[in-house]
This record gives structure tokens, sequence and C-alpha cells, in this order.
């Protein structure tokens, strides 16, 4: 093996290790488990939204911690479960991919993992305040979350700052790891797919990032310093928070999707035991999706009253990322075609990825068609839509690479059954939660209201059994990391899975805790590109 | 000795780093300046259906172009047009707000004189801001004002009444497909500052 070392020391003991490492391990296993419990809080906080909504009426909790609960939900799922989850991959994985022996900057490594925990810490305290936590929404229109706020509006605001500057120093080491450590020989258009999306997804929160920082900031101005960004009595506009806040929203959808995009096209060629087909325009897919998103934020708010050439621009920029975006489905299709398929829970995530992320992408599509958003604007289907795109999307993704990689980070198989019966519990439980909420979107229930209608009232509770199922079987995940991390289960091989190509496979299993000090050689590495 | 040189000439891995830092400052930058490029923007190319809080000098040339053309050829005919007012705010209960006419029938190329009333009933010295809005939007060109109350900030007197003037006219240009159009004008009240600027 290449990782043994003469200088190669063992970790720190004790809680200090944790507080003082820098080894991209290390700080990779903290993002996942943080997340992991961000999930977990989030996943509560819906639960308890579809335990009010399981049947018309108020029954458990007032409107008002109703909205407290879904604008947590957005904001814990959002910052705190999928971005830190990728974080924590691109930690554990993109040294190991690229035969780096760590991250580039692994003090800031280091301090923008532990920034989070303040972050999260602080929108959670929030819950215990006098006027109750925020409750306008994750994308915290303003006037709602200036003038009508209440007064814990600035402690989310801060801690928006601090997960921004946490974002921000990650982006700059990934960008900083990629492009000056990647081993000899690995060229560019030689670099995993996960690198390639991860090094995307950093561009994108370099850009957009600050420009978040930027809008709350405004909006710390405008409630306290006497300013009026958004306030029309001193000359502001409301409307122009929406186009900042999407201008830095609709790229970070992007972000929440592309390293997804590089997990599974990881996980399909592996079990369909073939290169991934069409390497070189899945990149060129990638980076178009990026270009695109931005130039298309407008379209989350077509019923502000913008003049039809608005409407028609966005609308049509917007139909156009389908385009690579099909790409990208073609060729995961295309590389499963023909190909010797096994069905492990890596893989049966992944493919599930591939049909319900398509689902989202196609109500995605209505959606941007401006004269049909005016009907579905602010309903359940747009609800249904995101969720469609983030839970099987992104969220299976990282599922699927956690059951991928698991083996890799803790030498361990996880118990393959129950990887299978989580699959199943979940495929059908999200499907029972979201899909239904496409119907009583259409029929014209609006989003965010803890009461509504009789005629939504079977739908609903269906999409709250679905919930609890999908809820509950997370547990089972839970457990199976938990088991792993406990080193119960059949020890791995260096390559875990017979198609795994790539050079973390190479290393042992577990990997060791420095691995590539050594530049590692590439010649009898297959190239991504499925030529040698 | 290149010592010098060597502490001079960073690092190309340094010199990434720090454009990798310096990019989101910009960033961060260009949040803010993305409010007055949506202004410029709007400005330009006349989307949002606003129009200038001021008396515009380009709205004036194309007033005197479409005068001449009138005078000189009288290929643009005067057409009828019914102009509606709506008057709000965010406590109507308070400032009684209203157009001193609800809808008037107007010529095109005649200018009109109208009121709006406004009324400050509390113990305090308000300042009210008027933000105008047309619909149809696009018609937002094809309205002059030449004095309005929404030129600037409007300081009332407790317990004051005032008789706002506007005075307009709609554009011999005018696309016949507008029959009637609303002029909507929302306050916003806020304690008097002496120190206050006017926008």
């Amino acid at each position: 093996m290449t990782t043994t070392s003469e200088h190669s020391s063992a970790p720190a003991t004790g809680i200090t290790r944790w507080l003082y490492t820098t080894n991209h391990k290390d700080i990779g296993s903290m993002y996942l488990i943080f997340s992991l419990v961000m999930l977990l809080i989030g996943g509560s906080m819906a639960l308890l939204i579809r335990s009010e909504l399981f049947q018309p009426g108020l029954q458990l909790m007032q409107p008002e911690f109703f909205n407290q609960m879904t604008t947590l939900h957005g904001v814990i799922m959002v910052f705190g479960a999928i971005m830190p989850a990728f974080v924590g991959m691109a930690n554990w994985l993109i040294p190991m991919m690229i035969g780096a022996p760590d991250m580039a900057l692994p003090r800031i490594n280091n301090w923008s993992f532990w920034l989070l925990p303040f972050a999260f810490g602080m929108v959670l305290s929030t819950l215990f305040m006098e006027g109750g936590a925020p409750n306008f929404g994750w994308t915290f229109y303003a006037p709602l979350s200036t003038t009508y706020a209440p007064p814990s509006v600035t402690f989310f605001i801060f801690s928006v700052h601090i997960m921004g500057i946490s974002s921000v120093m990650g982006a700059v080491n990934v960008i900083a790891t990629i492009m000056n450590m990647r081993s000899p020989g690995m060229n560019y258009m030689k670099m995993p797919m996960f690198v390639w999306t991860w090094l995307i997804t950093a561009f994108l929160l370099l850009a957009v990032m600050p420009v978040l920082a930027g809008v709350v900031t405004m909006m710390l101005m405008d409630i306290h310093f006497g300013t009026s960004f958004f306030d029309a009595a001193g000359g502001g506009d409301p409307v122009m928070f929406q186009h900042i806040f999407w201008f830095f929203g609709h790229p970070e959808v992007y972000i929440m999707i592309l390293p997804a995009f590089g997990i599974v096209s990881h996980i399909i060629p592996t079990f369909a035991r073939k290169p991934l087909f069409g390497y070189h325009s899945m990149v060129i897919a990638t980076s178009s999706i990026a270009v695109l998103s931005f130039i298309v934020w407008a379209h989350h708010m077509f019923t502000v009253g913008m003049p039809l050439v608005g409407e028609l621009f966005f609308m049509y920029s917007t139909m156009l990322i389908a385009v690579p975006t099909g790409v990208k489905v073609f060729n995961w299709v295309a590389t499963m075609f023909r190909g010797s398929m096994t069905f492990e829970t890596p893989m049966l995530f992944s493919i599930a990825f591939v049909v319900l992320f398509t689902i989202g992408g196609l109500s995605g599509l209505m959606l941007a068609i401006a004269p049909a958003d005016f009907q579905y604007h602010d309903t359940y289907f747009v609800v249904a839509h995101f969720h469609y795109v983030l839970v099987p999307g992104a969220l299976f993704s990282i599922i699927a690479g956690v059951y991928f990689w698991i083996p890799k980070w803790t030498g361990v198989m996880y118990n393959e059954s129950m990887g299978k019966f989580h699959f199943w519990l979940s495929f059908v439980g999200v499907n029972l939660t979201f899909f239904p909420m496409h119907f009583i979107g259409l029929a014209g229930m609006p989003r965010r209201i803890p009461d509504y209608a009789l005629q939504f009232a079977d739908f609903n509770m269906v999409a709250s059994i679905g919930a609890f199922l999908f809820g509950l079987s997370q547990l089972i995940f839970v457990y199976n990391i938990i088991q792993c991390m406990r080193q119960r289960g059949c020890p791995a091989s260096p390559q875990v899975w017979e198609g795994a190509e790539g050079l973390e496979w190479t290393v042992d299993s577990p990997a060791p805790y420095h691995t590539f000090q050594t530049p590692p050689n590439l010649d009898n590495l297959p190239s991504p590109t499925g030529h040698h | 000795m290149n010592t010098k040189s060597h502490v001079q000439r960073k690092s190309p891995e340094t010199r990434l780093i720090i454009k990798l830092v310096l990019f989101p400052c910009l960033m961060f930058g260009f949040g803010f300046l993305l409010i007055p490029l949506y202004d410029v923007f709007c400005d330009i190319t006349g989307l949002n259906g606003k129009f200038d809080l001021s008396p515009s000098v380009i709205d004036a040339q194309s007033l005197i172009q479409s005068d001449t053309a009138l005078s000189t050829q009288q290929q643009i005919e005067s057409h009828q047009v019914i102009l509606q007012f709506t008057a709000a705010s965010d406590q109507q209960e308070i400032w009684k707000f209203q157009p001193a006419q609800s809808q008037l029938e107007i010529n095109t190329g005649q200018q009109y004189k109208t009121y709006f009333t406004l009324h400050n009933p509390t113990n305090a010295v308000m300042e009210f801001t008027a933000i105008p809005s047309i619909s149809p939007g696009l018609a937002a060109e094809f309205l002059i004002k030449t004095e309005c109350f929404c030129f600037q900030k409007q300081v009332l007197q407790a317990g004051e009444k005032v008789e706002m003037p506007l005075v307009f006219q709609l554009r011999n240009d005018t696309p016949k497909d507008y029959k009637k159009l609303t002029l909507a004008y929302r306050i916003y009240a806020a304690p008097y500052r002496s120190t206050a600027h006017v926008r």
C-alpha cells in the first residue's frame, strides 16, 4: 500500500482530537455526523408540521408556532443537513480521489466546521426567545422579515452570516485543494466526477453566499440602523429583496444538487460495471447548469408583476436548463444500459435518485411555464416539486454515498439487508409523502398554512402517514451507521465493491489516518472516461 | 541573492488563495451594487411599471416632440381615456387619504388638474411618502406629470388636512388599446424627522 509512512502520526486522544484536528478525515466525519444530527432535528420539525396537517383544523399547535416550524425546518435542512453533508463528503473524498495527503488549508478547514455548531446553536436558541423563533419562512421575504419580524430575527441574521462564512471558507479550501494538490498526471479531464461537480459547486458558493450575506446585512440595517432598502416608505422596494434573495437562491439550488450528480456518477458505473457514459458531456453539462443558474432567478417570482419581456426571458432560460440536466439523466441511463447490474443499497438509492429526481425536474419544468406558474405559485405543487428534488434527489444521493463509502471510512461493511429494508421503506415513504402534494397543490391548497379546506383532507392524511414512515425508517440508517462506527460487521476489502474504480479504493479499509503522503502512481488506474 | 524576490513574489498557491478570498468579498459588494443596477435597468427598459418620482426631462422632451408632431402633421388625434384614481395607505382608518374625483374622462394631449386629500388626525407631525403606480404598467411612459405630491415628502402638522394637487396629461401617442387606466397612490407615514433628507 502507498499509505504507510515513517512520519504518520496517530490521532490525538480525547476531546481535543476533535477540537484541534486538521485532518481531513476527522473533519469530514464531524461534518457528516453534524449533518445527520441536523437532519434528525429538521426531520422532527417536519413531522410536527405533518402531524398538525394530519387533519384539517388546529389540533396540536398555534399558527405562530407552525410558522416557526416551517421556517426552521427549511433553514436547518438547507444549511444544516444537505450542505454540510456534501462538505463532509468533499473532505473525506476529494483528497483521497485526487491523491492528495490532506486539504490545502487544514486550519481553515477546522475553523469552517466549528463555526457551524455555533451558527445552528444560535438558530435553535431562538425557539426559546421572547416572541419565538423566526416565523417568516426560509426565504425570509422582507418586510415580513424586517418590519413584522419577531426580535429573534437579529440572531437569525447573525447565524446566516456565520453559515455563510463557513461555506465560503469550505469552498475556498475545496478549490485550492483541487487546483493545487492533484497528484502528477491527473489533469482536469481525468478527475473523478465527484471532484468535478464539487469544483463547480465551490465556485457557485463563492459567487452567491456573499450575496446572501449582503441581503441579510441589508435586513439588519433596515431593522436596526434606519435604512430603507426594502421599505417603500423610505424609497426602498420589497420586490428588490426577492430579486437579491433569488439571485443567491437559485444557484443555491444547484449547490445542493451538483455534488449529488457527482455521487451517483460514481455509484452507477460501479454497480453497472461499466465506465460512466459520456464523461466529457457530464463535465460540460454540469458547467452549463452552473452558468445558467445565474440568469434564471426570477422564475421564483413570476407573480410579482413582472412585464411580459421579463416573464418570457426567465421562462425560456429556465426551460433551457432542462437540456444539460437531460444530458445527465440520459448518461446515467446509458451507463446502466447493458451493464452487469447488481442492486446493493447504494445502487438502489442511486436508481431511485435518477427516477425521482427526474420527476422533480419535470414538475420544475411545469413550474417554469410562466402562465401556468400563476396557478401553481405558492401552492403545495411547489412544495411537492422542491421536495422531490431535495429529498429523493439530494438526500437520497447522500444516503447512497454514505452506504457506498462507509466501508472505506470505517473498514466495516454495513448490514446489507437492513440497508435494503431502509431503502424500500424510504422509497415508499417518500412517494407517499410528496406525491399527493402534487394533487392538492393543483387543486389549490396554499403553502405554509396550519389549517386547510376539507377537500384536501384525504391526501394530507396520506402525506402525513408517508412522512412518519419515511422519518422513522431513517432510524434504520442511523442504526446501520452506528454499527459501522462501532466496528460491528464484516471487514471490508480495500476495493470494497467489485466494480469500484478510483484512487480511494486503492488504500486500505478503513482508510489510514494519513493517505497519499507521497503522490500515487496513476499508470495502472483506469481513467474515468473509460479509455485507458 | 534571490531571497528578496522570493519574499516579494508570492507562490502561485498563495496568489490563488488571495484571489479566492477576494472574489467573495467582491461578490458581497456586488450584492449591494444590485440595488442601483436594478433601478438603472428598470429606468432604461421601463420595466416594473414604476415611473419617475420627479418631472423627467426625457418625458418633457418627448412631450414636445409629440406636440410638434401633432401640430405639424396632425397625424395623431386626441382620443378619450378614462383615468381612475385610487388611494391607499397602511392605516386607511387613520389617514383619510382620498382622491377628490374617483375617475376622470380625459382627452389625451390636454392638461388636467386634480386633488388628493390627506388628513393627519394625530397629535404628531408626520411625513408622508406617496408611491405611485399605474396599471397597466406599460402605460407609465405615456403619463406625464408636471406637478405631483409624490415628487417630495409631504409634511403634515398635527391635525392638518391638505389638498394635494396633481397636474398631468396623457400623451397623444398613448395606444388606443388603453381605454381605462388606473393611477394608484399608496402613502407611507413616518414621524417627522427634521434631519430627514428628501429624495
